[in-house]
C-alpha cells in the first residue's frame, strides 16, 4: 500500500480520528445497557466455570475474558467495561482505512468506503459497547486485510497466520460471523487456488490449523456442551433479517425522524425503502457475484478485484450456509446486531465492484449512493443512546436520583425484568451495600422504590404508587 | 513419619530393585541409550524381570519381606558396580530454551500434585478394592491364594506382583508411588522420543498433553496398573524405532521382554506382541524367523507362567474370560457376558457423547483426558510423514481395547501416540504447539478442571498434604472418602478370621481383613445373589411346566431345551413322577446337566430359594438329565421356577443306546409363591459358608430385609452412611 497525503486522506484520518474520539466519550459517558450488563452480571463477573459454561450466545467469550480482566484492573465502571470494545474499534476504524486505501486508493470512492463503513449507526455503536459483536467486526476486517495483502505478496506466511487467528478469535468474540468467517476462508482458498498461490502444507498449516485452534481455544470446551436451544434466536427468513439491519442503519432512533435532515415518519419511509433496498441489494449481489466469477476466470490480480471476490464469495457462502442451515436444521436467519457484518459486507462488495468495473457512471452512482447513506447516518448521529436500546438511555441519572432519595437508609428497590440487570451493574459500581440486589418487579412483591417504563405505567395504579421522577421512557416511583 | 519413611522406603526400593535389574540387562544386552533414555529403560526393563522373580516368589509361597530385602539390595549393590553403560553416539536435537522452561513448569507443578496425592492414603474404588485386596491377600499367605476365587484374582497380575514388594515395607501408599513412578517415566520417555528422532518441541507437547491429562493424574497417583501398561508398551514402540535405525538385534530381546510384561500388567496388552513381531517382520522384509524368535522367546517367558498358573488352577487360562471356551465351575459365562456389556457402556446413551465424555465431561466414562483432545483429529495430519504413520498406526491398534470398555483409562496406552501424532501435525503451525500445551496444563490443573467436567468426573480434585504428610491420621481420611471403612472395626471384630461376608456391591477389600464375596465377582458370588433376589424379585418361582407321557420304563431322563434366545434358562426344581407320585430322590441317582454341570444340584435341593441355571444365552442341546442308577417306570416330569417363554423344552428317555424324544407337549401353570423363601435363602448362604451380609440401601433387596429382618433370620449389627452390616442367624 502506498503512502500518500492527499486531501481525501487527511479528511479520512479527520473522520475516524473523530469517530475514535466520539468512541471514548461514549464509551465514558452512556448508561449502560440491558444487554452489556446482563451479559457482565451473567458471564464476566462471575467465576470462571460460567465462562466456560454450555454455550450461552449471549456469553461472547472472548470479550467476557478481555472485560473480565479489565474491570478488575480498572474497577467497575461502564468505561472499564467497555474499554476492550473500543479498543476493538479503534482497530476496526485502522482497518477500515488500510483496506480502503488498499483497494481504492485515495479518491473518491476511498473517502466513500471510509465513510460509509464507519458512520453507519449500528457498526457505530458496537465500536463502544460492551458486546464482542465490535470486536468481531474488527477481527473479522483485519482478517480480510491481511489476506488481501497476501495476495498481493504471497510473503510471509505469518501474514496466513495472522488472518486466520484473526477469523479463530472473531469466532470466539461471536459465533454469530461462523458463516462468513467459514464464507470468507473458502473464498480466500479458493482464490488461492486460482491464482496458483495454493500449497495443501502452507494452507493447512499456517491457515487451517492456526484458526481452528484459535477459535478451539475459547469456543471448544461451551460448544462441546451446547444444546440446540442455544441456537434457536433469529429471524424467520432472509427479509426480516434485511428490515432489521435497514431500520436500525437508516432510523435508530423512532425518536429523531429525519431523512437527510427533513422531518419523516420512519416507519413510512421504511415501507418505501426496503422494496427499493431489497431490489438493490438483489442486483448488488448478482452483479458482484457474476464480475467475481469473471476475474477469477480471468485470474485478474487488482486489489479491487481481489477484495470484490473476497467480499462477494463472502456474502454469497454466508447465504448459501445459512439457507442450508435454515433448510436442514432449521437455523434462524440472523437479525439486528448479529447481522451487523452484512452491512460492511455489502458496503465493501458494492464499492469494490464499481472500481471494478471501472466505470464512470457506477462509480458515480455508488459514491452518490454512499454519499446518501453516509448523509443519513450523520443526520441520525448522537452520543446519548444506542440504537437498540434506546429507552435504556437515562438509568444512569435513575440510579443517581435513587442514590440520593435512598441516602444510606436500607433499601428494597424493583425494577422491570429488563432494567433489573442494570441497577444491578451500578448498585456495584457504585458499592451502594444499602441497596438489597435488585429484583424483577412482581404483582406480590412490595418494594421501597420501583423503577419501571412509561409502558408499565398500569402497575403504578395497580400497586397505588407515587411516581416521583421521570427520565424519557423510565419512571422512578415509591 | 516414621511412615511416610516406611512408605517411601518401600516405593524406592522397588524403583531402584527394577533401575538395578534394568540396568544389569541392558549391560548384558551391551545396549547404548543416552543418559536419560538408559535410565527409563533399565527403570521399566528392570520392572519386567522383578515382577517375574515376584511371581515365581508368590508361587511357591515365599513372598516374604526378607526375600525382597536381601536378593534386592544386593541386585542394587551389583548395578552400583558394574561398570557404566555404553552411551550413544546419535546426537539428539536439542530442547528450544522456551520448551524447556514451559516443560519444567508444568511437570513440576504436576509432579507435586500426583506425589502428594500418591503419598496419601490409598482411596481409589479399584486401587482399595481388587488392586491392593490382591497384593493384601498375597502378603498375608505369602504367595497366591488358590482356595480364594474372585474375577479379579485371575487376571493378569504383573504390576501387583511389584506392589507386592512395596506393600512389604510401606503398605498401600507405597504400592501407589511405584505407579506413579511409572507415570512419572512415561512423559520423560515421550520427550527422549522427541530428542533421539528430531521433534524435541512435539515430544515436550505430547509429554505435557499427556502428564497433565485429569485421568491420568488420578489413575497414576492411585494404585492401579494403567499408566505401567502405557509406559511399556510406549517403551516397546520406542525400542522398535530405535532398533529400526540401528539394527542391533539384542534390542530385539528387550522389546520382547517388555512386550510380555505389558501382558503381564493387563490383558488389554495383549496386543503389545503380536504389534511387536508384526513391526519386526514388516521391517525386516525378509524370512528369517530368528529376528521373531528374539521377540516372542523372551515375551512368553513372561506371558506362559500367568496362562499356566490359570489353566492350572482354573481350567481356564484367560480367566476370567473365554469362559465358555474354558467352562469352570469358578466364573459363570453368563457373568462374564454381562460384566462385560457393562463395561462397554458406562450410561453413555449416544455414541456420539462420547468423544465429549472422554475429553470434556468425564462424568460418564470414568474420567477425561483434557479439552485439548478434542482436536485429535488433527492427529490424521500426521499421515503425511512416516512417524506419524507409525505412530499413529500404534494409536489405532492400542486404542482396540477402549472399544470394549468406554472407560477413558482405558485409552491411556494409545494416547502417548495420539499426543505424538497431533503435535507432529501441528508442528510447522506457527504458536500452535505452545498455545495448546499452556492451554491444556491450564485447563487440566486440579482446581480449574471442575470449571467444565462433570461434577463426578473422576479427577484430583484437591491436594491432600495434611494426609499425604499424615498430619491427618490415615484412618480419618479413608473414612472421609471411603465410608465403607467406618464398619472395619466392627467387622473385623465379629467376623472370624476365616468368616465370609457376601456383599452385592464391591468394597474397599484392601482395607479388611476378611473375606468379601461379591455377586457378580465370583460362582459363589452369583449363588449367593441369586439365592438372595429370589424372595424380593418378581416373577417368583411360582411356574410349573409339566410333562406327561405313557408311562415308560427307563434308567434316565432329560429334559432337552431346543430353542435359541438370549435369556438364560433356569430350573428351580426338577420332579419326576410315577403313577403321579413324585419318586423319592435317592443317594444312587447321578444328576447331570450342559453347561454348568457343577451346579445341577441345585435343581434337586427342594430349596426354591436357589435353581440351576444355563449361565449362558439359550442353545440347542442344553439339557438336565437325571440317572435312576436302575430302571424306573415314569410317567411325568415337572419342572419348577420362572416362566421363560423363549425356551422349547422336550423330554427325552434313554433307551437302545440313544436318546429318544417322548413329548414338547407341555401343561403350563402357576402356583403361589411358597413361604420362607427369605429364611431358605439365607440357610443358603450359611450352607456355602457365608454368615454375614453388607449391604447398601441403594441394593435390591435392602429394604425387604430392612423391614423383614426377622423373616430373613438376620440381626443388623451396625450400620454406617446408608449402608448395613448383618449376620446370618
Amino acid at each position: 500500500m502506498e503512502r500518500a497525503s492527499t486531501a481525501s486522506t487527511k479528511a479520512a484520518w479527520l473522520l475516524l480520528a473523530g469517530l475514535g474520539a466520539v468512541n471514548v466519550y461514549r464509551a465514558a459517558t452512556q448508561s449502560l445497557t440491558t444487554a452489556e450488563a446482563a451479559a457482565y452480571l451473567q458471564f464476566a463477573s462471575q467465576s470462571m466455570r460460567h465462562v466456560w459454561a454450555p454455550f450461552d450466545p449471549h456469553n461472547h467469550i472472548l470479550y467476557t475474558l478481555l472485560s473480565r480482566y479489565s474491570t478488575r484492573i480498572l474497577g467497575h465502571s461502564e468505561f472499564s467495561l467497555r474499554l476492550p470494545s473500543l479498543i476493538s474499534g479503534w482497530f476496526y476504524l485502522w482497518a477500515v482505512y488500510r483496506l480502503s486505501r488498499r483497494a481504492f486508493g485515495a479518491g473518491a470512492l476511498f473517502l466513500a468506503a471510509v465513510a460509509v463503513l464507519s458512520l453507519n449507526p449500528l457498526v457505530l455503536d458496537h465500536l463502544s459497547m460492551a458486546r464482542g459483536y465490535g470486536l468481531a467486526l474488527a477481527l473479522f476486517f483485519w482478517a480480510l486485510e491481511w489476506m488481501l495483502e497476501y495476495l498481493e505478496t504471497s510473503l510471509p506466511h505469518g501474514l496466513l497466520n495472522l488472518s486466520a487467528v484473526c477469523l479463530g478469535l472473531c469466532l470466539a468474540a461471536s459465533v454469530t460471523f461462523l458463516f462468513p468467517v467459514l464464507a470468507l476462508s473458502a473464498t480466500f482458498l479458493m482464490l488461492l487456488f486460482v491464482r496458483r498461490q495454493w500449497s495443501w502444507t502452507v494452507v493447512i498449516e499456517r491457515f487451517a490449523v492456526p484458526g481452528l485452534v484459535a477459535a478451539f481455544v475459547f469456543l471448544g470446551i461451551p460448544l462441546s456442551r451446547a444444546t440446540s436451544f442455544a441456537f434457536s434466536a433469529g429471524a424467520a427468513n432472509l427479509y426480516q433479517s434485511l428490515a432489521s439491519l435497514t431500520a436500525l442503519s437508516f432510523f435508530p432512533n423512532p425518536g429523531r425522524g429525519l431523512l437527510l435532515g427533513i422531518p419523516v415518519d420512519p416507519p413510512s419511509v421504511l415501507r418505501i425503502l426496503m422494496p427499493v433496498v431489497r431490489v438493490g441489494l438483489t442486483a448488488l449481489i448478482v452483479g458482484a457475484v457474476a464480475t467475481a466469477v469473471r476475474v477469477l476466470w480471468r485470474r485478474g490480480q487488482g486489489r479491487a478485484e481481489s477484495l470484490l471476490v473476497l467480499t462477494a464469495g463472502a456474502i454469497a457462502f454466508s447465504y448459501a450456509g445459512m439457507a442450508l442451515a435454515h433448510e436442514s436444521f432449521q437455523f434462524p436467519y440472523p437479525s439486528n446486531r448479529a447481522a451487523l457484518y452484512w452491512i460492511p459486507l455489502t458496503a465493501l462488495a458494492a464499492l469494490s465492484l464499481a472500481q471494478t468495473l471501472g466505470k464512470r457512471p457506477l462509480s458515480a452512482a455508488v459514491i452518490l449512493i454512499s454519499g446518501l447513506a453516509a448523509a443519513q447516518y450523520l443526520t441520525q448521529f448522537h452520543v446519548y443512546t444506542y440504537g437498540e436500546w434506546p429507552e435504556d438511555a437515562g438509568t444512569r441519572t435513575v440510579v443517581n436520583v435513587l442514590r440520593l432519595k435512598a441516602d444510606s437508609r436500607m433499601v428494597r428497590i424493583s425494577a422491570s425484568p429488563e432494567l433489573e440487570p442494570i441497577l444491578n451493574f451500578y448498585r456495584l459500581r457504585y458499592r451502594l451495600k444499602n441497596w438489597q440486589p435488585v429484583e424483577p418487579t412482581t404483582a406480590s412483591r412490595n418494594s421501597d422504590y420501583y423503577v419501571l417504563f412509561a409502558t408499565e405505567a398500569g402497575l403504578i395504579g395497580e400497586k397505588h404508587l407515587r411516581v416521583f421522577y421521570r427520565d424519557g421512557g423510565l419512571l422512578l416511583a415509591d | 513419619m516414621q511412615e511416610i519413611l516406611h512408605i517411601l522406603e518401600g516405593a524406592l526400593f522397588t524403583v531402584a530393585v527394577c533401575a538395578a535389574a534394568g540396568k544389569l540387562i541392558l549391560a548384558r544386552l551391551r545396549l547404548e541409550f543416552h543418559r536419560l533414555e538408559a535410565m527409563l529403560v533399565a527403570f521399566v526393563a528392570g520392572a519386567a524381570c522383578t515382577s517375574f522373580a515376584t511371581f515365581f516368589l508368590c508361587v511357591t509361597h515365599q513372598a516374604r519381606k526378607g526375600f525382597f530385602l536381601w536378593p534386592g539390595l544386593l541386585l542394587i549393590i551389583w548395578a552400583l558396580r558394574a561398570p557404566a553403560l555404553r552411551r550413544s553416539a546419535v546426537p539428539w536435537k536439542p530442547i528450544p530454551r522456551a520448551w524447556k522452561l514451559l516443560f519444567l513448569v508444568v511437570f513440576t507443578s504436576f509432579f507435586i500434585i500426583y506425589f502428594l496425592n500418591a503419598l496419601a492414603p490409598e482411596i481409589s474404588p479399584d486401587g482399595s478394592g481388587y488392586h491392593l485386596g490382591n497384593v493384601a491377600r498375597f502378603w498375608k499367605f505369602h504367595g497366591f491364594a488358590w482356595d480364594y476365587h474372585n474375577m479379579y484374582s485371575y487376571l493378569s497380575q504383573g504390576m501387583e506382583m511389584l506392589f507386592l514388594i512395596a506393600f512389604s515395607f510401606g503398605k498401600h501408599s507405597s504400592a501407589a508411588l511405584v505407579h506413579f513412578a511409572f507415570q512419572t517415566t512415561l512423559p520423560l520417555l515421550i520427550v527422549c522420543y522427541g530428542l533421539r528422532f528430531g521433534y524435541p518441541r512435539v515430544g515436550v507437547f505430547a509429554a505435557v498433553l499427556i502428564y497433565a491429562a485429569p485421568v491420568i493424574g488420578l489413575d497414576g497417583s492411585s494404585a492401579y496398573n494403567d499408566l505401567t501398561v502405557a509406559t511399556v508398551i510406549f517403551a516397546v514402540f520406542y525400542l522398535l524405532q530405535v532398533w529400526d535405525e540401528e539394527r542391533n538385534p539384542n534390542l530385539l530381546i528387550l522389546i520382547g521382554l517388555l512386550s510380555g510384561f505389558a501382558f503381564a500388567v493387563k490383558y488389554t496388552a495383549v496386543l503389545t506382541l503380536p504389534f511387536a513381531a508384526g513391526y519386526v517382520l514388516w521391517r525386516l522384509k525378509k524370512d528369517s524367523l530368528r529376528p521373531l524368535v528374539m521377540v516372542t522367546a523372551p515375551a512368553l517367558l513372561l506371558i506362559f507362567p500367568w496362562l499356566l498358573r490359570n489353566w492350572i488352577w482354573l481350567g481356564n487360562p484367560a480367566a476370567p474370560f473365554l469362559n465358555s471356551w474354558f467352562p469352570n465351575p469358578y466364573y459363570h459365562p453368563g457373568m462374564e457376558q454381562i460384566y462385560l456389556q457393562n463395561l462397554k457402556y458406562y450410561g453413555v446413551q449416544h455414541g456420539w457423547e462420547i468423544p465429549v465424555q472422554l475429553a470434556v465431561r468425564g462424568g460418564l466414562v470414568g474420567g477425561f483426558l483434557g479439552p485439548v483432545f478434542l482436536l485429535a483429529p488433527l492427529a490424521l495430519l500426521a499421515l503425511r510423514q512416516s512417524q506419524g504413520r507409525r505412530l499413529l498406526l500404534a494409536a489405532a491398534i492400542f486404542a482396540i481395547p477402549a472399544a470394549m470398555n468406554s472407560g477413558s483409562r482405558f485409552l491411556i496406552p494409545a494416547l502417548p501416540f495420539l499426543a505424538l501424532s497431533m503435535g507432529l501435525a501441528c508442528a510447522n503451525s506457527s504458536g500452535v504447539l505452545a498455545v495448546l500445551a499452556i492451554f491444556h496444563a491450564y485447563l487440566c490443573w486440579p482446581a480449574h478442571a471442575a470449571w467444565y467436567c462433570d461434577d463426578w468426573a473422576w479427577r484430583i480434585s484437591s491436594v491432600p498434604v495434611q494426609a499425604a504428610l499424615r498430619k491427618v491420621p490415615e484412618t480419618e481420611f479413608i473414612e472421609n472418602h471411603q465410608t465403607d471403612y467406618k464398619l472395619k472395626t466392627l467387622i473385623e471384630h465379629t467376623v472370624p478370621p476365616d468368616g465370609k461376608i457376601f456383599s452385592f456391591a464391591g468394597r474397599p477389600e484392601a482395607y479388611f481383613d476378611r473375606t468379601i464375596v461379591t455377586s457378580y465377582e465370583s460362582t459363589l458370588g452369583n449363588r449367593a445373589n441369586d439365592a438372595l433376589l429370589t424372595p424380593v424379585s418378581d416373577p417368583a418361582p411360582t411356574h410349573r411346566t409339566r410333562f406327561r407321557f405313557l408311562p415308560l420304563r427307563t434308567r434316565r431322563v432329560r429334559v432337552v431345551e431346543t430353542a435359541s434366545a438370549s435369556p438364560f434358562w433356569t430350573v428351580t426344581e426338577m420332579r419326576v413322577f410315577s403313577n403321579g407320585t413324585q419318586l423319592p430322590r435317592e443317594s444312587n441317582w447321578r444328576l447331570s446337566a450342559w453347561p454348568n454341570g457343577w451346579e445341577v444340584q441345585l435343581a434337586f435341593d427342594n430349596n426354591y430359594a436357589t435353581r440351576w441355571s444355563t449361565w449362558q444365552a439359550m442353545e440347542p442341546h442344553m439339557y438336565i438329565a437325571v440317572d435312576f442308577g436302575s430302571v424306573k417306570t415314569i410317567d411325568a416330569v415337572l419342572l419348577e421356577g420362572v416362566a421363560e417363554s423363549q425356551a422349547h423344552l422336550q423330554v427325552e428317555v434313554f433307551a437302545h443306546g440313544d436318546w429318544v424324544p417322548i413329548t414338547d407337549t407341555a401343561e403350563e401353570s402357576d402356583v403361589r409363591a411358597p413361604s420362607g423363601l427369605r429364611r431358605a435363602a439365607t440357610l443358603e448362604l450359611k450352607q456355602l459358608g457365608i454368615d454375614y451380609l453388607w449391604v447398601n440401601d441403594s441394593d435390591y433387596a435392602s429394604e425387604d430385609m430392612k423391614k423383614y429382618s426377622n423373616s430373613w433370620g438376620i440381626t443388623l449389627l451396625g450400620e454406617s452412611n446408608g449402608t448395613r452390616f448383618y449376620r446370618i442367624d
